[in-house]
This record gives C-alpha cells, structure tokens and sequence, in this order.
C-alpha cells in the first residue's frame, strides 16, 4: 500500500511537471496549439499473500494494495472497478470446491488525487458476479485512485480436504 | 520551437509511466498492473461524440465492419504476459459493467483481436487490431462489450488466490440497419394434463415477442415431488415454430408411472442460443387438462437481452454451437445473471 501511494505520488508530481512545463511554452509561443497525447487507464495491484484454505479454518483473509490510473485526460469519462472471484477448486481433487458466494471484499482507505468523484461501494459479500466496488465519475483530466483491498474467504466446515485455488480479478473499464 | 515543447511534454508524459515501475520495483511486495488506451482517435468522431476519445464507439451497417487500434502497456519493472479478449457487458445501476470472464454475448462473437497474449517486457507497449464484423442479418440496437488486457498472476505457497487484474476498453455499437428485431420470447404459462390413457404431460406456452421466428426445444425437469421424488429431464419430442407476435404450445410428454404431484417444474425453453427458463408448481388431475399455472420465477429477459444473438434464430453449426451454449451455461451456473 504505500508503494502504491508512494507511487501515485511520483506519478501525480510527473503529471504536474508536464503542467508547469506545458504553461512556458504556450507563453512563449501563443500560437501553437499543443497536443496532449492521451494515456492510459491502467490498473496495479499488490500481490496477495494469503494462509491457506484449509478445512476447519473459518475464514482466512489478505489486504493487499490496489491502485488505478486514469491519464486519459478526458472529461466526463469516469471509470468502473469491479470484483469478482472463481469458485475454489481442489488442486487434488477438481470435484472439491468452495463457492466464492460467501467471499467478501471490501476497499478502505480509498485516496485520490485530480479531479474526479470515487464512489467506494459497501462491501462485497458475494464476489460470484463482477460486482463494482470503486466508481470514479465528474472526472476532469488525470487521476489516480489507491485503496487497501480486503478478501476474506470463507471456508465451509463441510469443505474436503485438499488444496484450494481460486482466481480473484480486479477489472478497470 | 513548437516540435522542441512537443517533445519535451512527450517525454515528461513518458517518464509518468516509468516512475511507477522504478518505485515499484524497490517495493518488497511486487506490485503487477496493466494499461489500456485506444489509439488513433478521430477528432472528428471525437467532436461527435466525446466517448469516442476512449471507447470504442461504432455505428456499422450489418454486413459492415469497423476496425479500432488499443495500446496495452506494461507499467510493471518486470515482462508479463498479457491475456487479450472480448467479454460482454451491459448497463445497470447507472454503470457500465463488465462481466467477469468468460463472458459473452453478440458483440463479442463479432469482435476478433489481432493478438490474444503477448508478452510485453516492462515498461513496455503494443498496439492490437480490433475488428468487429457485424454479420448481415444483425438485428438493430446498440450491443455493450469490452476488449480486456489481463495480467494473472501464478499460483504460489504464499497464497491460495490467484491475482488477475485487467484493464479493458469499453464497446458500444450501434447496428444500424432495418432488419427484424433481435429473437425474443417468454414461457407465459404452464398446463399440467392427464389423458385418458393415464399419460401425464407439460404444456408450456410459448409467446415470441421478438422479431423472428423461433424453433423452440426444451428440457423439463421435475422436483419436490412426493416422498421427495425428482424425475427428468424430459424433452420436447419435436421443435415448436412460433411466428413473431405468436404464442404456440410445447408439449412434454411425461411417464406414466409419474404421481400426480405436487411438483416444480423446471423449464428450459430454446430456441438457437437463446434460452428462456420458468418455473411452475403444479399437479397433475386424475385426468382432462389442469389450470394454467402462474410462472413463479419470472423469465430472466435482463439476462437474456444482454445474451441474444441478434440472428438468433440461425441454428449455430456444430461445435461452435456446442461451445458457445457450454460457456453460457457455464457462465450461468456460477450465478451471472
């Protein structure tokens, strides 16, 4: 997480390096219609570390940093990030699996800088369907947003034993 | 004197990116990420419609096609492999959302990318080709999709959860055109029967409320029955063609020795992709034609708008069919709706 904000940071004074240098040249030259170059909406995110699944274990959970770019330099265009996780599949047996129904996912500590509206949506309590959790609208130009992700997994006392697998996505569109 | 500024703004932009993957490299826990931009933006189209400076925005002819360009960088210090696909969405809650993969739907079966994985050293960038061919008998309206670049990463002994995160550009084309509204239809009511031979049956009827004719199939499956009995499934003996603006009747012809209930029913109502499910509670008289039955859960149209293919009705050949309706019915059973 501070990576991630340390890294928002540098991006942020790059971006407003460009600002400061852009503003010179318009004096010096009035005419000159400057092209901005749109960049790109990117998403980072730290790498989970996280306890096993293992049966007899309520519930095993990771925060993990997560950050999203927006250097599209538009207005009005905000951005979506939404959430969804595969069912845990046995990597011994493929037949045992925990539904990812009972995962949650929640983002605190949600940051930003430039001008945007970030909407943090409550909690995911069921991360079987893409589900937004971060919603950045009334953008105007570049912004980046950072927040701690939480995943708990929920592990039945039903589950079989084995080792469990599952994919978490994180989409920006 | 204006190329010198230009250069000097390209290259600070360009450090933008670089200063993340320097700070990220120093970090202890490795953060991964992924970029997208559409490239060769058109000012004019962008004055038309501002959407059009990121998204891909098209409106095609059927039997047209449109091509779009999209950058994928790398802002990680390390290569990765980068996943490209297409994946539906549609609009709800007042977002335009994207569903989790695989996911599909028209727009996305038009949609063919130059690359699907390529491997993108850090720092680095790639421009892909995006063609999306809308087929000649396409049904009018606007379709929702995304072209995604994702990053996964692999399984590790530090944790059961695999990280995938993606980046994705969003699709919306309009197909223009005046051809048939797009396949649609609901189960409206259930009739349990009897007949004199003591044959029980399911009459489902069937009203097409879209543009084109249907050839309905369909399974039905019964559950709750007495002492807890489930039976099925049961097919339709033959296809059940109803007209746009029709309703016809599909007759499961069950098994004698079935007790007359109570059930649910399962419905499964098909016709080319397209699936329309119902259930009913019912049972089944002594003998003559029981009441209709409400459906008590509702056809899913909201899913079923965001899975209609516009040529819905053109039977899917083989394999394409087959792989297609598993992926549906896969991306179904983990709860999409």
């Amino acid at each position: 997480m501070r990576t991630l904000t340390r890294s928002a940071i540098v991006l942020s004074a790059a971006v407003a390096l460009v600002g400061v240098s852009a503003v010179p040249a318009m004096a010096v030259d009035a005419p000159v219609a400057v092209a901005v170059e749109a960049g790109v909406l990117s998403i980072t995110s730290d790498a989970i570390v996280m306890p096993d699944v293992a049966p007899g274990v309520a519930s095993v959970s990771a925060d993990f940093g997560v950050a999203v770019s927006d250097l599209r330099a538009q207005s009005a265009l905000g951005w979506v990030t939404s959430v969804s996780m595969t069912q845990f599949v046995g990597t011994t047996t493929p037949a045992n699996v925990i539904s990812p129904a009972l995962s949650t996912y929640a983002a605190t500590g949600t940051a930003h800088t430039g001008t945007a509206t970030i909407t943090t949506a409550a909690a995911i309590t069921d991360l079987t369907v893409a589900t937004p959790i971060q919603t950045a609208t009334a953008v105007t130009g570049n912004n980046n947003t950072t927040w701690n992700g939480s995943l708990s997994v929920a592990v039945p006392a039903a589950a079989l034993a084995d080792n469990y697998t599952a994919t978490l996505t994180q989409s920006v569109l | 004197m204006r190329y010198i500024f230009s250069a000097v703004i390209a290259a600070l932009v360009a450090v933008a990116p670089l200063a993340v993957a320097v700070s990220a490299s120093a970090a202890t826990d490795p953060a991964s990420g992924v970029g997208v931009k559409l490239t060769d933006v058109s000012p004019a189209a962008v004055a038309a419609d501002p959407r059009a400076a990121s998204y891909i925005v098209g409106s095609v002819e059927p039997g047209g096609s449109t091509t779009s360009r999209v950058t994928v960088t790398n802002p990680s210090p390390t290569q990765q492999t980068v996943f490209l696909y297409t994946g539906a969405a549609h609009i709800a809650d007042g977002t335009f959302q994207g569903e989790a993969n695989p996911s599909s739907n028209d727009l996305t079966s038009w949609t063919r990318l130059s690359d699907s994985e390529i491997a993108l050293p850090g720092g680095a960038k790639k421009t892909i080709t995006v063609t999306v061919a809308v087929p000649a008998d396409a049904a009018p309206g606007e379709q929702y999709a995304a072209v995604w670049a994702e990053i996964r990463g692999t399984t590790s002994k530090d944790s059961p959860v695999v990280q995938a995160s993606r980046a994705g550009i969003r699709m919306y084309v309009t197909v223009g055109g005046s051809n048939a509204a797009a396949t649609d239809f609901t189960v409206t009511s259930v009739s349990p029967s009897r007949n004199e031979a003591g044959v029980p049956s399911v009459t489902a009827l069937v009203t097409n409320t879209g543009g084109r004719a249907i050839d309905a199939t369909g399974t039905l499956r019964l559950s709750d029955g007495p002492g807890g009995l489930s039976a099925g499934p049961f097919t339709l003996a033959r296809a059940t063609t109803v007209a746009p603006g029709e309703s016809a009747n599909a007759i499961f012809t069950l098994d004698k020795a079935l007790p007359d209930g109570p059930w649910t029913a399962h419905l499964a109502v098909k016709s080319g992709v397209d699936e329309r499910t119902a259930d009913a509670t019912f049972t089944f008289p002594a003998t003559g034609v029981g009441t209709p039955v409400k459906i008590t859960t509702p056809p899913d149209n909201s899913l079923m708008i965001s899975l209609i293919v516009g040529g819905g009705v053109v039977v899917l050949a083989g394999a394409a069919a087959a792989a297609v309706l598993s992926r549906r019915t896969a991306a179904r059973k983990r709860g999409r709706v």
